[in-house]
């Protein structure tokens, strides 16, 4: 019994050291990439050989074993981390969605599938068939995270995993979620997702640092949600839904900054005056939410609606 | 031409035709009978087109010949040979009305003068295609920026090998996050300058500066000179920083004071009773003692 304590302590300990050196090893290694002109790791590489040089955290060259190195991104994942719950200074991110051009082409939703590593089934953004009344005209709605500023999702969280940012943006961090969709239930807008089975591809993002700006790995028995592709944000490019689109439905831009930018024709007008001339508004405002997406309303379209041929409601299937 | 080869060449169109819409599109139920251009081609027409074609093609089509059309959406590079051997320009006409599969029709939303020339344009990249009149050539005029701080008058002076260019459209952006914002279009006058004098307030950075971008609406004519200025003259951003709020309801950091205070009040006089009774009973027990 003492025996075969103390081997899983021996076992937990080498676990742990080990760790420690990848850890310590990355660091090495993404200190040699940004100084890259100083490291001789590259003859290694001609020659094939085992071992390779880089340059540690204290400036000393150090030799490693070539299968221990792997790439990372520019960010390690604590520094993701930390940026991403900071958020962009300054900004204040909007969407607005012209209901009058959007004719069902679902580009938005397979470009943001792809970005998220989701199922064909999971939406982060989903395109709705809507109708006010009988005797209107149905119309369809692209419906992403309204990212309100007064978020309900966000105050219910037990373990602060789901949060606000400062331009904001409301995230959820993959690592923190321990899966209890209190914030599912309380989003008045479904806007939320659970990963009920293994993401997609699961084997091919097994090594993929976590992004919590692309809640990317995807992980099992999580909450995932629309994040405004804040990763692209950071570098100054549209959503991917708003970059997809091939029908203008799509504003986005900055608020504080009172421009938002088409995703299509990539043309910028004054988000204010966009607004107030076209009769905006936002979903469910009696709740106090706030939401950062607008909608203006589905008048003079450039289509006719049709859904499986027909131009009616008729068809109440739910089928995707 | 013999008869003969006439029906030849037909029937090789034909074919090529049936494979080639077979291959990229849901077929087009071309009429046998196609509308008439109401005017001959010309570059002055073609010009007008290629603004057309910016506006409602170029998301999806891209340049013409460029190749940076979106072949995911089966939007066709309307530049390649093999479209423009297709492809009339009265046919260009009938498609951009009617629309197909992933392509909308642009029946109402585009006036049939402007899709004429749209066609015109699209038909320009066609070398076998008449065009009349004289081509516009390209004159690579200066621009230069003068700037009145106290009126905010911003003046852009238009020469042609130092002479005024009179009647030229300048364009006043400003840059923002995603994109250029269109703030004015100017013409220049017999001087040969374009002034706009800026009335509305525009939000600038925290020091209220904003970059502003003066260039030419009509590039082909005038080249691609552009003037890239930063201007003190936007309102200075009051950031408010939302997550610094105080809520109910908020995470640990941001809970309300006073909900944080009689929480700590409650918990610490909770806990002071209990130390006052132990402090007590080991008191007593040392009296006994």
């Amino acid at each position: 019994m003492n025996e075969k304590n103390e081997n899983q302590k021996k076992k937990e300990f080498k676990i742990s050291r080990r760790d420690f050196l990848k850890k310590g090893l990355m660091a090495g290694v993404g200190v040699a990439l940004t100084g890259s002109g100083i490291v001789s790791a590259f003859d290694a590489f001609a020659q094939g050989g085992e071992k390779i040089k880089v340059l540690g955290p204290d400036g000393n060259v150090m030799s490693v074993d070539k299968s221990h190195l792997k790439e990372i991104g520019l960010k390690t994942e604590e520094e993701m981390q930390e940026s991403g719950r900071e958020g962009i200074d300054g900004k204040r991110f909007v969407m607005v969605i012209d209901l009058s051009k959007c004719r069902n082409a679902r580009k938005c939703m397979s470009a943001c599938q792809h970005a998220h590593q989701l199922k064909p089934e999971q939406h982060h953004i989903n395109v709705l068939r809507m109708d006010r009344a009988g005797d209107t005209s149905p119309f369809f709605m692209p419906k992403p995270c309204q990212h309100c500023e007064n978020p309900s999702c966000t105050k219910v969280c037990p373990v602060d995993a789901t949060f606000k940012r400062k331009d904001g943006i409301v995230l959820i961090d993959n690592e923190r979620c321990i899966g209890c969709r209190f914030c599912i239930a309380a989003c008045p807008y479904s806007a939320r997702i659970f990963n009920w089975a293994d993401p997609k591809d699961k084997e091919k993002y097994e090594d993929v640092e976590y992004n919590i700006e692309l809640n990317v790995p995807q992980k099992k028995g999580t909450v995932s949600k629309c994040v405004f592709s804040a990763n692209r944000l950071r570098e100054g490019k549209l959503p991917y839904c708003a970059s997809a689109c091939p029908n203008g439905v799509y504003w986005f831009g900055d608020a504080n900054e009172d421009a938002v930018t088409n995703g299509t024709t990539k043309e910028t007008v004054s988000f204010s005056n966009l607004l107030k001339n076209n009769a905006a508004y936002t979903l469910l405002p009696e709740l106090g939410t706030k939401p950062s997406v607008y909608y203006l309303p589905e008048k003079d379209r450039l289509f006719p609606f049709e859904y499986k041929g027909q131009s009616d409601m008729e068809d109440n299937s739910h089928s995707v | 031409m013999t008869y003969f080869n006439k029906i030849k060449i037909a029937s090789l169109v034909f074919i090529l035709l049936t494979i080639y819409s077979a291959n990229t599109y849901a077929q087009w139920n071309v009429p046998s009978e196609l509308k008439k251009a109401p005017a001959e081609a010309s570059y002055e027409l073609v010009k007008k087109g290629k603004v057309v074609y910016k506006n409602n093609c170029a998301s999806c089509h891209g340049t013409p010949g460029q190749g940076d059309n979106l072949a995911a959406i089966n939007a066709t590079d309307l530049g390649s040979k093999a479209f423009q051997k297709n492809n009339s320009d009265e046919l260009v006409f009938w498609k951009v009305g009617e629309g197909n599969g992933g392509m909308p029709s642009f029946k109402e939303s585009i006036s049939d003068e402007d899709k004429w020339n749209l066609s015109f344009y699209i038909k320009s990249f066609d070398d076998k295609f008449i065009i009349s009149g004289e081509k516009i050539k390209a004159v690579e005029a200066n621009l230069e920026l003068t700037i009145d701080d106290k009126t905010k008058t911003l003046n852009a002076k238009i020469t042609v090998n130092e002479e005024a260019k009179e009647d030229v459209e300048v364009q006043f952006y400003i840059k923002r996050t995603f994109g250029n914002m269109l703030i004015a279009t100017a013409t220049s006058d017999n001087n040969g300058i374009a002034s706009y004098i800026m009335t509305k307030e525009y939000p600038g950075d925290k020091e209220g500066n904003f970059e502003l971008l003066v260039k030419f609406k009509d590039t082909d004519s005038f080249g691609k000179k552009e003037i890239n200025k930063t201007l003190k003259w936007g309102t200075e951003l009051q950031f408010e920083n939302i997550t610094d709020k105080r809520e109910t309801w908020g995470a640990n950091d941001r809970v309300p004071l006073w909900i944080l205070l009689s929480y700590l009040i409650v918990v610490l006089s909770v806990w002071s009773v209990i130390l006052y009774v132990v402090v007590q009973l080991i008191r007593l027990k040392n009296v006994g003692k």
